[in-house]
């Protein structure tokens, strides 16, 4: 049989994730990578809730879309479009993502502190 | 005519006689009418023996006297018999006609009088019976038996109870056929509920935009498939099973409508993010607007349709304008008495489904909608809820998925965001893991510690802290979660064997950190 296990409440979100992109899953600035850095420019005052809560949760330092994501409890793909389209919108700035080397050393990093568990 | 005497004379005496006239049945009335007869026979014959002594003295009549006298006393005679024959008429008239009323039009104004009595009955009774009340014992139509008029009351008392075993019949199977649709909306709702989060797990894993895309469209489906199954459970008068424990932002609220419709993409919004409504309102409300919202961007093509809002001396009033309708006064009015009281929607036959939905989730809370012409043309929707359906606005009112008054801090807590920090919280998560056992729950919002001070307030504060701990730690677990999936992907590329090296292990470890959350988040 099928397990539930995997789901994390017994009813389906309220707000369901496409409306909040309005069912688009490219933003208006076009992919943005999970790890992309994301500082706020611009106070979060005359958006609309959602895009609002993006630029206040990067509003200090930079922080990794998937981060806004799971500050915000969005699903990391809806951040990624609310990202872009405040990227466009020049309300946040996007910061160039680590090169390739740096990734894997993050990535070991990332093992072994999940081995530590 | 006979064959009712001879019943008459069969059947016992129906009541206690009360005088003569009472005592007279069908045989007197034969007997008195025999009478009749003979005497008119009796009068006829005097009446001709008269006249033939009278033509007889005529004939042989020896003087003009004698013959006048005779003429005279004949005539006299005659007379008398006429008289009394007009007496004996009149009086057997008289009698006929009384034994006449009290046979025939007594007994129908009995029957009359008592179906009168009991002609009330039915309609109460088939009310009781709609309502599903105990039905009350129809009364039955009482004459005293023998004579037609009884034969008429058993019919009438027979059509009668042919009409209520017909309504008990009808209200039966309609009592049937419902509780089968609301076991299969319920069932229904929840199959779609249950799909709907199972996209939802898909989707947050998801790094596809086009497979998200893909997924997006099944869960409109479903969303819009879940619409009409709760729309069934409404019209058949049943709540609906999800409430809020908190209040919810009313922009979050014109979302869930959206997500339900099948033009979400056309729902604009004004600046909607002070107001929050009682949690126990929000899927209602979300159903109500969708009903609207549904109707208003069906009609346009592809414009937006904007949801105002403003305050109002007693409540929030939402309006919806829909230019391309055009309605007129009486049309508006018949649509606004139907959206008012559900009964009325239910009695109209022309009225449609999405206004009896409406209605019935208008009428369980409070909320007024009604239909009135725009000033600039087309028809605005306008939404009245009530100052009790409002609720103050939170920041947990703002995140109806998890609610925590810790969460606003959150991102000022994470001063070096970056992938590597997760790293990093991951350890942290090894040690923060024993302390969330004992966790609580949800119910903490933050109007609610100083309404409640005292060692109440303590173990609030203590609710609050757990949660916060709980909360922490479900972000912990959904970072580990996201950066596997990152480390996946990165893998995918063909960077190297590191992420294959971490499926089976680490990521049931996950799992289980999940679990806890979720069995704290429960708890």
């Amino acid at each position: 049989m099928f397990s539930d296990d995997e789901l994390a409440s017994d009813d389906a979100s309220f707000v369901r994730p496409f409306v909040v992109t309005q069912g688009r899953t490219v933003g208006e600035a076009g992919d943005t990578p999970l790890e992309t850095l994301v500082v706020a420019r611009t106070s979060p005052e005359g958006l609309a809730p959602d895009h609002a809560a993006v630029v206040t949760a990067c509003s200090g330092d930079p922080v990794s879309v998937m981060e806004i994501a799971m500050h915000l409890d969005i699903q990391i793909g809806v951040a990624r479009v609310l990202v872009a389209d405040l990227t466009a919108s020049e309300h946040v700035e996007q910061y160039d993502t680590a090169s390739s080397s740096e990734s894997s050393a993050i990535v070991k990093r990332l093992l072994e502190g999940l081995r530590a568990l | 005519m006979s064959e009712h005497d001879n019943e008459a004379n069969e059947a016992p005496a129906p009541k206690k006689a009360d005088g003569f006239l009472s005592s007279i049945d069908g045989t007197l009335l034969t007997r008195f009418a025999a009478v009749a007869v003979l005497a008119s026979l009796l009068l006829g014959g005097l009446v001709f023996m008269s006249m033939r002594s009278l033509s007889s003295a005529a004939s042989d009549a020896a003087n003009v006297d004698a013959l006048a006298d005779h003429i005279s006393s004949t005539s006299t005679r005659i007379l008398m018999f006429i008289g009394i024959a007009l007496v004996v008429s009149l009086a057997a008239a008289f009698v006929l006609s009384r034994a006449t009323a009290k046979l025939v039009v007594a007994p129908m104004v009995q029957l009359r009088d008592a179906a009168r009595a009991t002609s009330g009955s039915l309609p109460a009774f088939v009310e009781a019976c709609e309502a599903g009340k105990a039905v009350p014992t129809l009364p039955t139509v009482e004459v005293p038996a023998g004579g037609i008029a009884s034969d008429i009351a058993a019919s009438l008392n027979e059509m009668q109870r042919n009409a209520a075993n017909l309504v008990v019949t009808q209200s039966f199977r309609r009592t049937r056929d419902g509780g089968r649709f609301v076991d299969l909306g319920r069932s229904t709702e929840q199959l779609l509920n249950d799909q709907m989060r199972f996209i939802e797990a898909m989707e947050h894993d998801e790094t596809s935009a086009a497979n998200l895309q893909r997924l997006f469209r099944i869960d409109h489906l479903a969303s819009r498939m879940r619409r009409n199954a709760a729309s069934m459970l409404v019209l058949a008068d049943r709540d609906t099973p999800r409430q809020f424990n908190r209040p919810v932002a009313i922009y979050q609220v014109v979302q869930a409508a959206s997500s339900g419709i099948e033009h979400f993409e056309r729902v604009a919004m004004d600046d909607l993010s002070s107001v929050a409504v009682n949690g126990s309102i929000a899927a209602d409300l979300a159903h109500l607007l969708a009903e609207v919202l549904e109707t208003v961007t069906a009609s346009r093509d592809d414009a937006s349709t904007d949801v105002a809002g403003q305050q109002t001396s007693d409540g929030f009033a939402l309006t919806i304008t829909d230019p391309g309708s055009a309605l007129g006064p009486a049309e508006l009015a018949r649509i606004n008495q139907c959206l008012a009281d559900p009964a009325v929607a239910d009695a109209t036959p022309t009225t449609a489904m999405t206004h009896a939905v409406i209605a019935r989730l208008a009428k369980r809370h409070g909320v007024c909608v009604e239909l009135q012409a725009g000033a600039n043309g087309g028809v605005v929707t306008r939404i009245h809820l009530p100052q009790i359906a409002l609720a103050r606005m939170t920041s947990a009112a703002a995140t109806p998925a998890t609610p925590s008054p810790e969460r606003s801090e959150l991102p000022a807590a994470v001063p070096a965001p970056s992938v590597g920090d997760i790293v990093d919280r991951v350890d942290e998560s090894v040690a923060a893991a024993p302390i969330e056992e004992p966790a609580t729950d949800e119910p903490v919002m933050p109007a609610e510690p100083a309404a409640a001070p005292g060692p109440v307030a303590a173990s609030i504060a203590a609710d609050a802290e757990a949660a916060a701990l709980a909360e922490r730690w479900r972000v912990l677990a959904s970072g580990q979660r996201a950066a596997i999936e990152w480390a996946m992907d990165v893998d995918k590329g063909g960077q190297s064997g590191v992420a294959t090296a971490l499926r089976p292990g680490p990521v049931s470890a996950v799992t289980l950190a999940e679990l806890d959350t979720a069995s704290v988040s429960e708890a």
